[in-house]
């Protein structure tokens, strides 16, 4: 077991990360339907849920592009087609951009709503704009739709991990198990 | 004989506390009336755009003053539509219902350089509080200025029913802001015998 990546594997650091963004983003979704099915107090509280787990994976996304840049890129499994890997690489990258984008819409989204961003009720992040309604509703829907591109990838890079696993049978997914090399 | 004048006109607001024709203060435009509230663990400022202020104050005669501050609640405003929604609705401010929010004095004392504290009522929903409220009387380039600010426990004018009486998401302290500015309803110069009278003894 190592915690830094090699030439050829993740290490636990980068697995860790990568599990535990996917739960919260998980969770995210979750948050987000039951508010948009609750009463007007139950949203605000879901909704305040939200926002602070939001900025955490925000902050954790900083900590794993760090932890990434820092670290050497495993290849992708090399026997595969190029297309494929190009597929794997681009899917990548934008997950990448969109755990930042998200958290970064969401907070805009507040500021100019005038609906500052507290942290679990430890300290309140500051506002990026001044309130402005319009703008507001405009990051919503952005919002919005930047996390249905974000559902519509994960569906496909977990496809691919599971059909890799299930169905090509090689070392895709245990290669990010925590722990494991592939 | 001028004194004897000056007496007998004095005599009325003495007795009675204030004369008739006392004008109150002009009050400008440009006076705020803010709040900050706490949402999810973080504060936010909100304002009443509608409120009238009758204000009879002179600093060298605070005991004859009285105020009277008529809020109109359905002017609320968080800069969020569905938030503004949810403060008029039946839960909070219920603006239908009470459309007025009111906050009355007879009764100034000095409580330092520039600084008064009004005892009166204030009156948010159907509930009643006796409130202390401080604030300060400058003249500041040429403008006259009352502003002061005081917290307030939202729950002890049933601001907030049912769910809403949670404090863990809506904080329970409201901080209330003012800032009027005032303009004197005396052509330049002139004041009422009273006051003159009264800054004098
Ligand atoms: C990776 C992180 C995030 C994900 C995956 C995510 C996802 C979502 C989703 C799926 C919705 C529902 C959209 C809809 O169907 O209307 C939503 C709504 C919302 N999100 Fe996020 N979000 C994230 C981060 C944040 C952050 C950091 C904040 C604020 C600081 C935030 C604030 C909000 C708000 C206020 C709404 C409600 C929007 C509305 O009123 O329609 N989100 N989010
Ligand atoms: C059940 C869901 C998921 C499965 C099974 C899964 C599986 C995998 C696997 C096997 C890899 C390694 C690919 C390789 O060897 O090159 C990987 C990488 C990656 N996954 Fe996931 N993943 C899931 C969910 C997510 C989610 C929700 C996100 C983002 C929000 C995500 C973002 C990434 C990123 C950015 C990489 C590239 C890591 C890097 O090269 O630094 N994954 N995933």
């Amino acid at each position: 077991m190592h915690l830094r990546n090699t030439e050829t594997s993740f290490g636990l650091v980068s697995q860790l990360l990568h599990w535990l963004i996917a739960a919260l983003v998980l969770w995210q979704f979750v948050l987000a339907q039951l508010a948009g099915n609750a009463s007007l107090f139950e949203r605000l509280v879901l909704l305040g849920r939200h926002k602070s787990v939001g900025m955490t994976i925000l902050m954790l996304a900083v900590v794993r592009l760090l932890w990434k840049l820092v670290n050497p890129r495993p290849v992708i499994l090399p026997g595969l087609p190029r297309y494929h890997r190009a597929l794997a690489r681009l899917s990548h990258g934008l997950m990448y951009a969109l755990i930042f984008a998200l958290p970064l819409t969401g907070w805009l989204m507040s500021s100019a709503l005038n609906t500052p961003v507290s942290y679990f009720g430890f300290f309140t992040w500051p506002d990026l704009v001044e309130p402005q309604q319009e703008l507001g509703d405009l990051l919503a829907l952005v919002h919005a739709y930047l996390f249905m591109l974000l559902a519509g990838t994960i569906a496909v890079h977990a496809s691919a991990a599971l059909f890799h696993h299930f169905v090509v049978k090689d070392s895709v997914l245990r290669g990010m198990l925590p722990g494991m090399n592939r | 004989m001028r004194v004897c004048v000056a007496l007998v006109l004095l005599l009325p607001a003495t007795v009675f506390g204030q004369p008739e024709n006392d004008l109150p203060w002009q009050v400008h435009d440009d006076s705020s009336l803010e709040f900050v509230a706490v949402q999810q663990g973080a504060e936010f400022t909100g304002r009443f755009e509608q409120f009238e202020a009758t204000i009879r104050f002179d600093p060298a005669a605070p005991q004859l003053s009285s105020l009277a501050i008529a809020v109109v609640t359905d002017s609320v405003n968080t800069y969020y539509d569905d938030r503004d929604e949810v403060l008029r609705g039946p839960d909070l401010l219920n603006v239908e219902r009470w459309p007025e929010a009111t906050f009355s004095s007879d009764s100034v004392r000095v409580d330092g350089e520039s600084r008064f504290v009004a005892a009166g009522d204030l009156t948010i929903r159907d509930r009643t509080q006796p409130l202390a409220l401080p604030f300060s009387f400058e003249n500041r380039d040429g403008q006259t200025h009352l502003s002061g600010e005081i917290t307030i426990s939202r729950l002890d004018f049933g601001v907030g029913q049912g769910e809403w009486s949670n404090t863990e998401w809506v904080g329970a302290d409201v901080k209330i802001r003012f800032r009027l500015r005032l303009e004197s309803p005396y052509p330049a110069g002139e004041r009422p015998a009273r006051q003159d009278g009264e800054a004098s003894k």
